[in-house]
């Protein structure tokens, strides 16, 4: 059985590498997935990439408060949309990725997760690690799959995964933070790995919480003869 | 005086790691607790070991719940001795193109990495920093005295390093618990409690890979004489991170057969 479907996987694959891309007549945009509960980084990422670079930029978010700014800021920055998301459950983020995708295509794709606090590891309580994982982990799993099956049509885009320094150096008090770290790393690899032949671009990036835009900007617009997986910032 | 514990989470079919790893804690005269989902599997292990005058109980439950994890320290409790070593040996790899990762094989491979790894090493260091402290020589250096509580290891697989196609789920999950891991041994070292990983690479010659299917028994056959690794051989280097504290402190050690590629 396990034969027969890997023989069927391989059959579809080159089916699907032998078909051009799809030619997009829509416009290509930016999408920042920020699944943080507070904070200001994929709100400030997100406005920086619609004004500098004047790529037209969707800030996706559960923090209501962000879009209601965005709406009264719009005169200022045009570029910038903002759409509030209930939750990060993988039928959630495909319908609101599915609407925009109706006149949009999404070229770079940028995930932005909370950055906990530090924490005992004896204090972590089970309903903690769970929600943590749901809107960290379990987020960056499903934003992948959504930005992906998308970009595959057209064989062309950039997925940049936000990580922290705690994904390669795991200290003390820091436990729930480098597992999340850790596991969205991984991911970011295997992902690179996989569809790296297939023209997506997938990037893991390491940074503080004062990061600049341009820093993914300049990793989207790298030829793929020369793609980076991975990259260190202080 | 009661023996002192070994707890492995996660033992088996008696040809698996964790069941290996029970097995020799009892060979050097600790009572080992296995907990596992089998107790037909379980208890082909204690019966081996009380055939060698050694002693050990099983407890059935399920690590990636609350309750579950409380009837395993319950059942741990209820013995009275001091809990020393603990292994947390779980995880399963299901291979799967990326996008064929359901919601649900997402969720339990992190259910059973990081969720019961955590909820484990919380219940497991709760225990071990009350015990009295043991292997205490003197650091010739510095003159300090460096105690030994207990010794948690968690084990991980060549995934726990490197993300790959078809792995995502189980790498992230794997390396998860591995991070977890060395910032729980940075938290605890000071109070003599060592946390470690083992590194699993390659295939293990035991009964999960045989189970699984046909074409598994294949892939051993084709590796060749000493190609898959063999779960008591493995356990000693376990054993060997647990025993050699504090003298040597080994936070993480890898395991390949000869001529695993790498």
């Amino acid at each position: 059985m396990i034969i027969q479907k890997m023989m069927k996987n391989f059959i579809n694959e080159k089916i699907r590498d032998a078909q051009p891309a799809k030619d997009t007549e829509k416009p290509r945009v930016a999408a920042v997935f920020d699944t943080a509960i507070s904070g200001q980084r994929g709100h400030r990422l997100a406005s920086e990439l619609a004004r500098e670079q004047g790529i037209e930029t969707y800030l996706f978010t559960n923090q209501k408060a962000l879009v209601d700014q965005i709406v009264n800021d719009q005169h200022q920055n045009e570029k910038l949309n903002g759409i509030y998301l209930e939750d990060w459950t993988s039928e959630t983020l495909t319908q609101h990725v599915d609407t925009l995708c109706q006149h949009a295509a999404i070229d770079l794709a940028i995930y932005c997760p909370d950055q906990p606090e530090s924490c005992g590891f004896l204090e972590l309580e089970p309903n903690v690690l769970r929600s943590s994982w749901q809107q960290t982990g379990a987020a960056a799993f499903y934003i992948a799959q959504t930005v992906v099956t998308r970009m595959l049509g057209y064989k062309r885009g950039t997925l940049i995964f936000t990580g922290h320094h705690s994904a390669l150096n795991a200290t003390a008090q820091h436990a729930l933070q480098a597992a999340n770290a850790a596991s969205t790393r991984m991911l970011a690899q295997s992902l690179a790995r996989e569809f790296a032949p297939k023209g997506i671009h997938v990037v893991h990036l390491i940074s503080s919480e004062s990061i600049s835009s341009s820093v993914y900007w300049d990793l989207h617009q790298q030829h793929r003869t020369a793609w980076t997986q991975e990259i260190v910032s202080s | 005086m009661k023996k002192d514990i070994a707890l492995v989470v996660g033992a088996g079919d008696r040809n698996g790691i964790g069941a290996a790893v029970a097995v020799k804690a009892a060979q050097e005269g600790m009572h080992a607790v296995l907990a596992g989902r089998t107790q037909s599997k379980l208890d082909v292990s204690v019966q081996e070991i009380e055939s060698r005058g050694g002693s050990a109980s099983t407890v059935l439950a399920d690590c990636t719940t609350v309750q579950g994890v409380a009837d395993i320290f319950a059942a741990v409790d209820a013995l009275g001795g001091h809990l020393r070593f603990v292994v947390y040996n779980t995880g399963r790899n299901m291979p799967a193109p990326f996008l064929e990762h359901t919601p649900r094989i997402i969720d339990d491979h992190w259910q059973r990495c990081v969720f019961g790894g955590a909820l484990v090493g919380q219940q497991a260091i709760r225990r071990m920093r009350t015990n009295p402290e043991q292997n205490t020589p003197k650091n010739v250096e510095n003159n300090t005295i460096q105690p030994h509580r207990g010794t948690l290891i968690y084990t991980g697989a060549s995934a726990s390093l490197r993300g790959k196609p078809l792995f995502a789920g189980f790498s992230a999950a794997k390396a998860g618990i591995r991070a977890m891991a060395q910032s729980m041994a940075d938290e605890f070292a000071p109070e003599g409690i060592h946390v470690a990983s083992v590194i699993v690479d390659g295939i293990v010659n035991g009964a999960l890979v045989r189970s699984v299917s046909s074409l598994a028994g294949l892939l051993i056959k084709q590796k060749g004489e000493d190609g898959a690794l063999l779960p008591d051989e493995v356990a000693q280097a376990y054993w060997s991170i647990h025993h050699r504290y504090p003298s040597s402190q080994i936070r993480e050690l890898d395991v390949r057969p000869f001529k695993e590629s790498f």
